[in-house]
């Protein structure tokens, strides 16, 4: 197989092959460096960052459910002084391209959060988190309203001229009404699904499972859902997509490409197996061989012919 | 890693012995994660255990565990030959370098587990005694056999009394005849209830005391922050900077 056939783009944002890790599944990219060499993924997604350091929620914080997991980690995170101070030098080595992941509770807080990134050589491209569920204000309460959405991304991408992806929840009525009003407001890139929010009962103990309630739902549950929201949002769009879900396989991540994505987010997976996502690069490899096809974007869409 | 044996040992409590072809690194304290099932996505997340005992010669690992759950309820289909992925020699164990000392172990439950590792590292060079609670004999009897084989003193406790003292591990300790100006150490494993009692005993006769903490984890690697643990010098993973903590640092909420 040629060289550059796992090549992608999403805009100026070029990937020598589609896999990137999700935010808040692979912390700062350097965790699992005894695992896999990580320098073979297309990119790393960092653990969302937020203003101030943030403790997360109370435990229990994640519940097993049948092909899933919800968690309420709530965004723990050192905040962004001490992200830019002690982990930039200790990841700006790792040589792939880093996507920094920002979260807020204010449109300030997003736009303060973009201007701080803004000159770091380290990263590569901004994820602006609109759709954390575990976070009682902003987090979805933005990514659930197409004209919050609007606003955040018209007022990161005044002050962020890298790569600007927006994330969307997938706890909405119209995706397409979401993904649009990303556009309209200057994001370059949409990825999707966050998690679906969801809750778990202990029967025997009678209570919710997880300290905060409700959490986000994740893992092959939910891929339905979310190949169907990159289809749709493949018809309607015209920015790249990151389409992410439930991808625990190279087929997996083989079925968001033929729907529409550019590039694939792996989450869950990692959490199962911590070199999940070079897997998922050595399969696509493999489908790509195994169906005589050269070159990776020749399939991007497919399923809507 | 390759199943040798699975063996019921107790009231819904397993032995399992796990074989590498590899040479097997392990401490007392660090635990293993297992996947139990690779042709399905339920469960999908691993499974922790702490080691019980681990035969560095024979490359032989060796866990307790007892059936709880989903997961816990596959595992005791697992017949000898089996297969079963291991991430192997995770976390933080128990600090085991010490001599001539008077070590105290207590261990509540299933916490018992990895107390046997580290009782027969101790062993040797130190005056060793095991103080064993759980809810009634079936889960005692197998670790009060093992760690009275080992040599140690061992002193039981149940909540039902069906075997030794008649209430909780931490009751035991202070009623029964120990000495506890002459402990130098004391390690602990067992339920966060447990542990907070054990905290205020501990601290009021300022007994230096490790202990491993059970949060419930994901990843077991450090990434998804499942297992945080409050401590006085911040957030702590369980599965990374843990599960082996000072308990003097460790923050209960509560």
């Amino acid at each position: 197989m040629a060289k550059n056939a796992l090549n992608v783009s999403l805009g100026e944002l070029k990937l020598k092959n589609p896999v990137i890790t999700a935010s808040g599944t692979f912390g700062f990219g350097t965790e699992l460096t005894e695992y896999f060499p990580v320098a073979n993924l297309g990119a790393v997604t960092l653990k969302g960052i937020t203003v101030e350091e943030s403790l997360g929620n109370d435990l229990p914080r994640i519940a097993e459910t049948p092909a899933g997991i919800l968690n309420s980690i709530g965004l723990e995170n050192p905040g962004i002084e001490k992200f830019k101070k002690n982990t930039i030098p200790e990841i700006k080595n790792l040589n792939l391209p880093l996507i920094a992941n920002i979260s807020g509770y204010s449109i300030k807080d997003f736009k303060y959060l973009a201007q701080k990134l803004e000159n770091e050589e380290a990263i590569k491209a901004l994820e602006v988190n609109v759709s954390c569920p575990n976070i009682k204000e902003g987090g979805m309460a933005f990514g659930t309203d197409s004209e919050m959405i609007y606003k955040v991304s018209k007022e990161v991408r005044k002050v962020y001229t890298g790569p600007l992806i927006v994330k969307l929840s997938p706890n909405v009525t119209d995706i397409v009404e979401m993904g649009k009003a990303a556009v309209e407001g200057g994001a370059d890139i949409i990825s999707l699904i966050n998690t679906l929010l969801g809750m778990a009962i202990d029967a025997d103990k009678q209570e919710a499972v997880l300290a905060n309630d409700f959490g986000g739902l994740s893992g092959p549950a939910v891929k339905p859902v979310a190949l169907r929201m990159v289809y749709q949002l493949y018809k309607k769009l015209n920015v790249p997509i990151i389409g992410m879900g439930g991808i625990m396989s190279g087929k997996d991540a083989v079925e968001f490409l033929l729907a529409g994505a550019s590039a694939v987010g792996v989450g869950t997976a990692t959490l199962r197996d911590p070199d999940a996502s070079q897997k998922i690069i050595f399969e696509i490899e493999n489908y790509l061989e195994k169906h005589n096809i050269s070159d990776l974007n020749d399939i991007i869409g497919k399923a809507h012919q | 890693m390759k199943i040798k044996s699975n063996k019921k040992i107790g009231s819904k409590i397993f032995k399992l012995e796990l074989k590498s072809s590899k040479k097997i690194k392990g401490e007392p304290g660090q635990f293993i994660h297992l996947k139990l099932n690779s042709d399905s996505y339920d469960p999908l997340l691993r499974r922790p255990f702490s080691i019980f005992d681990l035969n560095y010669d024979e490359n032989l690992l060796t866990i307790v565990y007892k059936v709880c759950g989903k997961g816990t309820e596959l595992m005791t289909k697992l017949k000898k030959g089996d297969k079963i992925e291991a991430l192997k020699n995770l976390g933080n164990g128990f600090n085991t370098n010490k001599k001539n000392k008077d070590i105290v172990l207590i261990g509540g439950g299933m916490g018992i587990a990895p107390l046997y590792f580290l009782a027969k590292k101790f062993k040797s060079k130190n005056n060793v005694k095991a103080l064993l609670g759980a809810s009634s004999e079936c889960e005692l009897e197998f670790f009060e056999t093992n760690f009275s084989k080992l040599g140690v003193e061992v002193y039981n406790a149940t909540m039902d009394g069906s075997l030794g003292y008649k209430g909780t591990v931490i009751e035991l300790l202070n009623n029964s005849k120990i000495n506890k100006d002459k402990i130098d150490y004391i390690y602990g494993c067992g339920p966060t209830k447990m542990l907070k009692e054990l905290k205020s005993l501990v601290t009021s006769q300022k007994i230096s005391t490790e202990v491993s903490l059970e949060e419930r984890m994901g990843c077991g690697v450090g990434v998804c922050l499942s297992c945080t643990v409050k401590t006085i010098n911040g957030n702590m993973r369980a599965c990374k900077e843990g599960p082996v903590f000072k308990l003097k640092e460790v923050i209960f909420d509560g």
